[in-house]
């Protein structure tokens, strides 16, 4: 199967650095519409779904691959092979994705030159003392039964899209825009929720920028300030936002810290070379 | 009170990233807050921790993306803690800039309860499916992986499927076999009559029951390929009994079979030759003899001994008398019928059952053998032997109680035939009252056994008399008699053949020996003894357990005796065994003991041996002595002994003199000794002594 086809790549802009954008749980690649377009002028931006997720294959679904995060970093290095991108891409990665990246990162050490975690955690469970990762086990068995719940009804909704009935606004939600896959989302959701990827931080030494809102329920302040002391080449930076889609619900502070960033290490980078 | 608290349900106003502006009274009630606590919060605070991931992860992003949320459903979490369901809608009010958005939650606790119950149904059918998908990849992976061909069909017996086994032994994939009938797939035809077999699929959905393992089919593949499998069928049923199709079972037993078939050849058959064993002639011999019993009708037995088998193997080797036994096995082969049963008994030995064959035709065939066997020569590194053929012929008819009573008489007929001079046929009848005796003899084993217990046999000895010079004193070879019933005395020939057989020569030698010297230890004059020789059989030679009796008892008698003693090996005993008889024959020298090579020259062997055999005393073999004044070869055969030996410092004895011309060459050769019927005919031990008698030279 074609890697680009089956996790639905689409790229942008043909010259400078490459911006490899890769979505969280629930949603898909359109989630970073805002932010991309602040890019596409002076970057190739490259972005895809996971398998199970937006328009991705959904016949390469295989339960078993993706049922943990390992599968998810195969799907990304994938994509990066199937474009021959082997060093200097820029990884932007959102939520869980940003722990599929640093897992990549130590895959293939020479991929990232640097990577932009938007509301990261390497946690979801807390582990008191030492670590309050913002739920508790049940929460996230209750989340499961809810997305059940909710897929039942979702699917009915769909239905009434197809026949015409919700209008014209709905008419986007037949691009999948968040996951109504039960089985897929499932799996998406078990393999986010109940992993541990504390870990692999120190392992970790691709330099990466933290992005993390003031408030933030899937991410909460502690968490970031525990990947900024683990991860060695780490900037921690708190947007004044909340919620756990900055990128959705203020680009224009994400487009601006992510210039800074990049403004920043590009010099660093060529005062090293030069 | 605004327009918003008059609505039957609860209502939120947000802006576009969650945060609360407004609540309506209802929502005030259900979540047990006042307004003032809730605006200024986010939106995601009314839900309980799950909600606040739904909310992020999937509602958020899609109410921004879209501008609305349509029908979530989610638990509003309370002030006191309780969980209250709610379906929500979200619009985007209209004109609104900065976008708002108006939250309605309904809660929906009928809702929920039918779809609590349509999910659980859901979740049953769900595990039942993963159950199910489970069983069926187990299933697929069962099949793909077992070495047994698996071929499915439907009702109509066309195949179904077939797993990579069935796949590669019947030359057909799956897919090209989809449709098919089984037959044009699984062709099997019987393994010896090539006819078609049934069709164990075709079978199983007639009788609607497990067909059993059918044996002896081949499975002819799409290319041609054969293979002997072993199959069965079993009808493939619905829950409700219907028949749904057939499954196919079936894996190849060609090396199995081979292997099987091999091993039968090999419990019938002797390596070395290919011929019956004697183990299936066994068989055969009481399955001809039934068919005497229950057809009266006649058949044949052939014993067929070898002449000079022996020969060739004690002067060639054991490898060079096997090639002979391949090459009269060829000759035997050529001569009888297809129908006949050839078999190798055991050494030179072998046998053949004339099946519905009359005597006179048996006669033919024993003839026709002995004709071939005469025009056969045994060509090795430029020597030619001559092998004869002593051929016993029975007839097999119906006054025979037993097979052991057949072969009885053919040993004795083979017997005979030897004995009337080589390569001759000897047949048996009732009439043949030499037979008829010798057939009462045929127990000899206990004869032997009861001559050893009760005292049966008797020494005789036969005077040795020097040529060149005098002595004054006994020298003599002891030789060995069996006392018949009627007091006449069976010869060695007549009993020794079936000790050997039986493994009872050793126990003879041993009588002999003790006898020997218990005789010689009772004389009150040993010195008119000068040598007495007893013979050894070749078993004795071999037998290491007879070795270290013999020398014990050597050891007990007194160097006087040891020193009279002379011990007769003959000479292929000693060649066949000669590491085990080099180092007896050493010991019983250094105990003072004479050793003899008997029938010197009968194994036509090298005289390299006797660099290895230091002896006493050289034996010439008969047959170079019988025809010595008639055949010149014989006598330069003797001249040559003769001048080895004295080389060699060893003594020599010419046996089988019978005749006074015979008597002379042998002086005029230089032989030292000679010993026969022109000397003295046998008689018993104790009619030699005390009668010592001066021998003088002529």
């Amino acid at each position: 199967m074609d890697i680009l086809e089956r996790n639905h790549v689409i790229q942008r802009g043909k010259h400078g650095p490459v911006l490899l954008f890769a979505h969280g749980f629930g949603c898909s690649q359109t989630v970073w519409s805002d932010v991309v377009a602040a890019f596409e002028s002076s970057c190739r931006t490259v972005l895809f779904d996971y398998v199970g997720s937006g328009e991705a294959n959904p016949a390469a679904f295989d339960v078993a691959r993706y049922s943990t995060l390992g599968g998810y970093v195969q799907d990304m290095l994938e994509v990066c092979d199937a474009l021959h991108l082997s060093s200097g891409v820029t990884l932007v990665a959102h939520s869980v994705s940003c722990t599929i990246g640093m897992m990549a990162s130590l895959q293939r050490p020479d991929l990232f030159d640097r990577m932009i975690l938007l509301g990261p955690s390497p946690c979801f469970v807390n582990h008191p003392p030492e670590y309050i990762g913002g739920f508790e086990r049940e929460d996230l068995e209750d989340l499961l039964t809810l997305m059940e719940h909710n897929f039942i009804g979702w699917a009915e909704h769909l239905g009434s899209v197809a026949a015409g009935e919700a209008g014209p606004v709905a008419t986007n939600l037949t691009t999948r825009f968040c996951s109504t896959d039960p089985v897929a989302a499932k799996a998406f959701a078990r393999a986010t929720f109940f992993s541990d990827q504390r870990s692999i931080l120190p392992q970790v030494t691709t330099p990466c920028l933290i992005l993390q809102n003031q408030e933030d329920v899937l991410a909460p302040l502690a968490v970031g300030e525990y990947l900024h002391q683990h991860l060695v080449h780490s900037t921690l930076q708190i947007l004044e936002g909340r919620g756990h889609c900055a990128h959705m619900s203020c680009p224009d502070q994400v487009i601006a810290a992510m210039c800074a960033y990049l403004a920043r290490s590009t010099l660093m980078a060529s005062a090293r070379t030069g | 009170m605004t327009p918003l608290d008059d609505l039957p349900c609860a209502v939120v106003v947000t802006d576009h990233r969650g945060w609360v502006l407004r609540v309506n009274t209802e929502l005030v009630h259900l979540v047990g807050l006042d307004a003032a606590l809730l605006v200024g919060q986010h939106v995601e605070q009314l839900f309980p921790p799950a909600g606040r991931i739904f909310l992020q992860t999937h509602l958020l992003p899609t109410m921004l993306r879209e501008g609305r949320i349509n029908e979530a459903k989610m638990d509003l979490l309370s002030a006191s803690g309780k969980r209250l369901p709610v379906l929500i809608n979200t619009r985007r009010a209209k004109q609104s800039d900065p976008a708002r958005f108006l939250w309605t939650l309904f809660v929906v606790q009928e809702r929920n309860r039918f779809e609590s119950e349509l999910l659980a149904a859901r979740a049953r059918a769900e595990t039942a499916a993963a159950a199910a998908s489970t069983q069926h990849e187990l299933l697929r992976v069962t099949m793909a992986s077992i070495g047994d061909a698996v071929i499915t069909t439907d009702a109509q017996l066309r195949v179904t499927w077939l797993n990579p086994v069935a796949e590669r032994l019947t030359g057909w994939l799956a897919d090209e076999a989809d449709g098919l009938p089984v037959e044009q797939v699984f062709r099997i035809v019987h393994e010896q009559s090539r006819v078609v077999a049934p069709n164990p699929a075709v079978r199983c959905l007639q009788t609607g029951e497990v067909t059993g393992l059918a044996d002896q089919t081949v499975l002819v593949s799409r290319h041609g390929r054969e293979y002997g499998i072993q199959d069965s069928a079993a009808p493939i049923r619905h829950e409700d009994g219907t028949v749904l199709g057939a499954v196919l079972v079936f894996h190849d037993v060609s090396e199995q079979r081979r292997i099987s078939g091999e091993m039968t050849w090999r419990a019938t058959h002797d390596v070395l030759t290919n011929l019956f064993n004697r183990a299936e002639f066994e068989i055969r011999l009481r399955h001809v003899l039934r068919l005497a019993h229950e057809e009266s009708s006649e058949h044949a037995l052939l014993y067929i001994d070898l002449d000079q088998f022996k020969l060739v193997n004690d002067a060639c080797g054991h490898a060079v008398g096997d090639h002979l036994l391949q090459q009269v096995s060829q000759l035997l082969n050529s001569v009888v019928r297809a129908s006949d049963t050839l078999a190798r008994l055991g050494g030179d030995e072998f046998a053949v059952i004339l099946e519905y064959c009359e005597l006179d035709q048996a006669i033919r065939v024993a003839q026709n053998i002995c004709d071939h066997m005469d025009g056969f020569r045994f060509m090795h590194e430029e020597r030619r032997f001559r092998v004869g053929a002593s051929i016993g012929l029975v007839p097999i008819d119906r006054h025979w109680p037993s097979v052991a009573a057949i072969q009885q008489v053919a040993d004795t007929a083979c017997y005979a035939a030897k004995e009337a001079g080589r390569n001759r046929v000897h047949v048996w009848s009732e009439s043949d009252a030499n037979l008829q005796a010798r057939q009462f003899e045929m127990h000899w084993t206990e004869r032997i056994e009861r001559a050893l217990d009760e005292g049966g046999f008797e020494l005789f000895a036969q005077r040795i008399r020097p040529l060149e010079r005098d002595e004054i004193g006994l020298r003599a070879e002891i030789l060995l008699r069996m006392r018949n019933a009627d007091g006449s005395h069976a010869l060695p020939g007549a009993f020794l053949p079936a000790a050997e057989r039986f493994q009872l020569a050793s126990r003879i030698d041993r009588w002999v020996l003790r006898t020997t010297l218990t005789w010689l230890a009772a004389l009150p004059r040993l010195e008119e003894v000068l040598s007495l020789s007893v013979n050894l059989s070749g078993q004795s030679v071999g037998d290491r357990a007879f070795h270290h009796w013999a020398l014990a008892l050597l050891h007990e008698a007194s160097p006087a005796i040891r020193m009279r003693l002379c011990l007769e090996i003959t000479e292929t005993a000693a060649v066949t065994n000669l590491t085990d008889a080099a180092q007896f024959i050493a010991a019983v020298r250094a105990a003072g003991v004479k050793v003899a090579l008997d029938d010197f020259g009968a194994g036509a062997s090298s005289f390299g041996y006797l660099k290895n055999l230091p002896v006493d005393e050289l034996k010439i073999d008969g047959q170079f002595i019988r025809g010595l004044t008639s055949d010149p070869l014989d006598d330069v055969a003797v001249r040559f002994f003769t001048e080895v030996a004295r080389v060699r410092d060893i003594r020599t004895v010419a046996e089988f003199v019978e005749q006074a011309c015979i008597l002379e060459r042998l002086k005029a050769i230089g032989v030292d000794y000679a010993q026969g019927y022109l000397i003295h005919r046998p008689e018993p031990l104790t009619c030699l002594y005390p009668m010592v008698q001066a021998v003088t030279a002529q």
